[in-house]
């Protein structure tokens, strides 16, 4: 029996660009995906992309007065929970869109669902993540 | 990009090999319907021969009645030997469709597979770079590309074990143990060797479990050879090689560690089905075989015939250049667990027994 391998190919090439248009659906009602984190006190604050690229990182004054060691770790832990952040958010806009076998491909880049209680809190506080405000 | 254009070139080798295994039914049944026409021929050829022969001795004796009746025996026995052989034809012919048919399952299931999982794989694509995470969509790309190496070189191995069992049938029909001579069809000498070695019934196990399951081939032809123990090697007889692991294990002799030497060097060459080019693309007898043949030792072509030397009795006493050996496939153990064998590309990975639903032969030590 010879199979049709044109025909599967062209449908999945529809499906594969009904998937791209439902994402970018999900991506023009909720704006760009990123992930924020600041101290308490909000003298240090990062942004991330999903993935965890750096994206901005804020100072003020009193950030530096606490020495490079402690900055250092605070920048670190910071963007941690940024990019955790970010991956939430990424897996929450796009797992309605790529289904349940979809779960995997977002799991394998990072992206899924954070638990209650990794929500610790010093020495980051998640002050706002996920979808920014739209453009 | 369209879909059609990441996906065509991955998925082109197993949907040629599909072609490669596509099965003529029409011509199948059209031996069947020679072979009853052979038979019924011969059998009035062997009436009328009979019937003369009764009429003949009825009245006549004497020398020239008993070579008469002699010709008449020998006539009779060759008749009923091309009836045999008819008959192998026939049932070698249908035992070659089903090792195609099971070979065209195996293979429609790694299309299928593939083809799951690279809708997956590219709609995850889409979505994450519509999302504006155009270094996870790459990802999934390179994933993709791997997947369609991983399958062309499954496809590659499904079609090395197909043609290993034709072999095997081809052998079995001519008389032969391996090479193919088809000129044994003659009436004159020994009668052509019943092809017998498939199980009754012939049925082969159907569903194809696709790669690492435990299916069986029904390989008809999966005999295995008698061959003697191989004896371990005398204390400081061994020579050292070193694995890639930065280890080292003691082959057996300076041939066995030369072979595993030069396999390891071959780490990275891409799984080219037929290919004996080192360094540029070899298939796993090719590997085998190569890498023998700079230890000086010169084993032959195909993975189906290189259980050879002594065989093995258990994987506790493998050492570094034996051989094992599948239905189909063929890998060289290396030592401490490993064996280095042409997938895609040349690679080491752990011993196992079991090839993508291939009959496991056994452990073979060519110097042995």
């Amino acid at each position: 029996m010879e199979r049709d391998l044109n025909l599967e190919l062209q449908r999945l090439d529809e499906r594969v660009e009904e998937t791209g248009r439902q994402a970018e659906a999900q991506q023009a009602t909720f704006g760009p995906i990123s992930g924020r984190a600041d101290v308490g006190d909000g003298s240090i604050s990062v942004e991330v992309a999903p993935g965890g690229l750096l994206t901005d990182v804020r100072l003020s004054s009193a950030a530096l007065s606490r020495g490079p060691q402690v900055l250092a770790q605070q920048l670190f832990d910071l963007a941690e929970r940024a990019t955790r952040q970010a991956g939430a958010s990424m897996h929450a806009a796009l797992s309605p869109v790529l289904g349940e076998g979809g779960e995997q491909h977002l799991a394998s880049l990072g992206y899924q669902p954070i638990e209650d209680d990794e929500e610790g809190e010093p020495p980051g506080r998640v002050t706002r993540a996920g979808w920014r405000s739209p453009r | 990009m369209t879909v059609e254009q990441v996906l065509t070139p991955l998925v082109q080798p197993a949907a040629d090999a599909q072609r490669q295994l596509a099965t003529d039914d029409g011509a199948i049944d059209g031996v069947g319907r020679a072979h009853g026409g052979v038979q019924s021929a011969l059998h009035s050829s062997d009436a009328d021969t009979g019937r003369r022969n009764a009429n003949l001795s009825a009245g006549w004796s004497g020398a020239s009645s008993d070579r008469r009746q002699e010709e008449a025996a020998r006539i009779s026995a060759a008749s009923q030997r091309l009836q045999q052989y008819s008959g192998d034809v026939r049932k070698a012919v249908t035992r070659a469709a089903e090792i195609l048919k099971v070979g065209q399952q195996t293979n429609q299931k790694l299309i299928d597979d593939f083809m799951r999982k690279a809708a997956g794989l590219l709609r995850a694509a889409a979505a994450l770079r519509a999302a504006g995470d155009t270094a996870g969509a790459q990802q999934k790309l390179t994933e993709l590309a791997k997947l369609g190496a991983e399958v062309s070189g499954q496809s590659g191995m499904n079609l090395d074990s197909v043609m290993g069992q034709l072999t095997g049938v081809v052998g079995e029909l001519s008389g032969t143990s391996g090479a193919t001579s088809p000129s044994s069809a003659g009436l004159s000498g020994a009668p052509p060797q019943s092809f017998n070695a498939a199980p009754s019934g012939g049925s082969s196990s159907t569903g194809a479990g696709g790669v690492g399951g435990a299916v069986s081939s029904g390989a008809g032809a999966s005999t295995k050879k008698r061959l003697p123990v191989a004896i371990p090697p005398q204390p400081g007889t061994g020579v050292m090689v070193n694995l890639p692991g930065g280890g080292q294990a003691e082959a057996p002799n300076e041939t066995a560690a030369k072979a595993v030497r030069a396999a390891l060097g071959q780490l990275g060459v891409p799984y080219v089905w037929g290919g004996t080019s080192p360094g540029d693309g070899l298939d796993c007898s090719g590997l085998t075989q190569y890498a023998y043949g700079e230890g000086g030792l010169d084993i032959p072509r195909t993975s189906r015939e290189q259980d050879i030397g002594a065989e093995v009795p258990s994987a506790d006493q493998l050492l570094p250049g034996d051989l094992v050996c599948w239905d189909g496939h063929v890998a060289m153990y290396i030592g401490d667990g490993q064996i280095v064998e042409a997938g895609d590309p040349v690679q080491v990975g752990p011993l196992r027994t079991e090839n993508a639903g291939m009959n496991f032969v056994g452990f073979y030590r060519p110097t042995g």
